[in-house]
């Protein structure tokens, strides 16, 4: 019976991954040449998928595996009801970034997620057409901004460089990621008071559709009791 | 007689509606939130497009330019969470508000239900037109009275508002705010004029720096702004009406005179709508309201069988968002012939 995980194959988070397992005694075994799958040194009962973030949060979705490492921000961004379909078990303490709401410094009179209502409210009276949000954050989006009533304003999409959208005229406000908010000040924009979404990091995450039985729920317990540490 | 030949007794035509649409003008009106909601698809040619998820929008789209008159309609819609279903409705295109005009509206969406067979219905009526002059009448800063009439029908988020509102809210202590406080109009626009400048803001897409500063100066002093309990007490009291239609009148009118206010010609319409619609049961509920911008005055919905299954209002706003060069007042109702059906109806 084994218990698979799946972990990022790449970059940063592959790096960090390692050695957070590797930490918390669970040294993950290069793998072969050419091949995605390895296991925890030792333990043939525990396999290792190296998969790129998007898939990890797609497959854990699917319940194709029983735990993996993705940020959550991806997670909850990528999957409809990402709380129906998974379980984030153990944050890991990397890949850390605040899902945030940012408008214009300029903008002096909005400080809160009201002000940014009232704004949109008349923005298409005043400018002829509605506020846009530059965002490749569509779902977190839309429910965050509808959690606070927020309803008339265009999501732009933006898949790289948004912070600098507003400058470059292509939206008015933004929902981006930001680890320190340098990115954010340096671009003169301002994160809202209450205009953070998620604070996200890399986290162990079970898949509640995956194959369970009595055997892999404790091999899950040992591996979070261990990383938990 | 069916639900199709009481549409048709009651309306000039029958538009034809694709059921494949494009996504924009619902998104523009109704707001991003609405995506969601909807089976949006991209298309290689021009923007998105969706499944048909209402009739009101495309058939206002349909009608741009063309003149007054009455259309059904009757097809299937399409929602995330629901699937498919059918709907079937009217809307009155381009006619002057009025009392009869509304009236008529709810007393076809009982038509139209009973053509279907459902004569056992509860029906509710609300007026977001009656809410604003209460609103209007306390005098409120403008600011604050937008808000709350945005807020009209989401009754958790009126309360939050009416409760924040009984102390001062803190303001901030930056060179803005410090110039918002004092009013400086002049000075706060140049400074902001400074900030975007500085920030590669390009001075005149969106928000600019007067507006700014002027939305500034009325936040600072609707900061300042206290309700006072007995203005509380009275939005409160008007939230908790809940009366038959037939004793509304009189109940607003003794309601006006506690709280000292004047609703004058809204209440008169108001009464006058109700008397049209004597020999309807309905119910009115003060704080029933939709909470889509372009809805304006009366909304209504009835219920069967513990469902509600019509629903519909006035939204005077609508063909202005979508686009129309005039003022085009509308009224209209839908049925949702899904739920009418396990309420017993036969449609």
């Amino acid at each position: 019976m084994t218990l698979t995980i799946a972990v990022p194959s790449k970059g940063r988070m592959k790096e960090d991954t390692l050695a957070r397992f590797a930490a918390a005694g669970l040294p993950i075994a290069p793998p072969s040449d050419r091949s995605y799958q390895s296991q925890i040194e030792g333990r043939n009962d525990l396999t290792v998928l190296f998969l790129s973030a998007s898939e990890i949060a797609r497959e854990l979705a699917r319940g194709t595996v029983h735990l993996g490492v993705t940020g959550e921000d991806l997670a909850r961004e990528s999957v409809a009801n990402a709380d129906g379909a998974m379980d984030f078990l153990v944050p890991l303490g990397f890949g850390k970034a605040d899902v945030v709401v940012a408008v214009p410094a300029a903008w002096v009179d909005v400080e809160t997620m009201a002000d940014l209502d009232d704004v949109a409210a008349t923005f298409r009276a005043r400018t002829g057409r509605r506020l846009r949000v530059a965002t490749k954050y569509w779902r977190l989006t839309q429910s965050f901004f509808a959690s606070h009533g927020v309803a008339v304003y265009r999501i732009v999409e933006s898949l790289g460089a948004t912070e600098g959208a507003p400058a470059a005229g292509s939206a008015d406000a933004i929902v981006d990621i930001t680890s320190t908010g340098s990115t954010i000040r340096a671009n003169a924009l301002k994160i809202l008071k209450d205009g953070v979404i998620l604070q996200s990091q890399a986290t162990l995450t079970a898949a509640k559709g995956a194959a369970w039985d009595e055997t892999r729920r404790a091999q899950v317990d040992e591996v979070t009791a261990r990383l938990r540490v | 007689m069916t639900l199709d030949t009481f549409l048709t007794s009651r309306t000039d035509a029958r538009p034809s509606i694709d059921i494949l649409q494009p996504a924009d003008p619902f998104l523009e009106a109704a707001g991003e939130s609405l995506r969601r909601r909807i089976f949006i698809t991209e298309s290689t040619g021009a923007g998105p497009l969706c499944l048909r998820p209402e009739f009101t929008i495309p058939l206002c789209l349909a009608r741009k330019g063309e003149k007054a008159g009455r259309f059904a309609y009757r097809g299937t819609v399409f929602r995330q969470g629901r699937g498919e279903f059918q709907q079937a409705g009217l809307e009155d295109l381009g006619h002057a508000a009025s009392a009869e005009r509304d009236a008529q509206a709810v007393r076809d969406m009982a038509g139209a239900l009973a053509a279907c067979g459902l004569t056992d219905i509860t029906i509710t009526l609300g007026d977001q037109a009656i809410f604003e002059r209460v609103v209007a009448a306390l005098s409120l800063p403008d600011g604050i009275a937008a808000r709350l009439s945005r807020a009209f029908g989401d009754d958790a988020s009126v309360a939050t508002q009416i409760k924040a509102l009984t102390k001062p809210r803190a303001t901030g202590s930056t060179e803005a705010d410090r110039l918002a406080q004092a009013g400086d109009a002049a000075a706060l626009e140049a400074h902001i004029a400074a900030l975007m400048e500085q920030a590669g803001l390009p001075p005149t897409a969106g928000r600019r720096a007067a507006d700014i500063a002027a939305r500034a100066i009325a936040r600072a002093q609707e900061a300042q702004f206290t309700l006072t309990a007995q203005q509380g007490e009275t939005l409160r009291a008007f939230l908790a009406l809940d009366t038959p239609l037939s004793e509304a009148g009189d109940a607003l009118a003794q309601f006006a005179d506690q709280g000292g206010l004047a609703l004058g010609d809204t209440l008169n319409q108001f009464r006058e709508r109700a008397s049209a619609l004597d020999g309807l049961t309905v119910r009115y509920r003060a704080s029933f309201g939709r909470k889509l911008e372009y809805y304006t005055g009366v909304v209504f919905e009835a219920e069967a069988g513990g469902q509600t299954v019509a629903g519909g209002g006035r939204y005077d706003r609508l063909c202005t968002l979508l686009g129309y060069d005039e003022p085009t007042p509308a009224v209209g109702f839908s049925l949702d012939l899904e739920r009418a059906e396990k309420a017993g109806g036969t449609p």
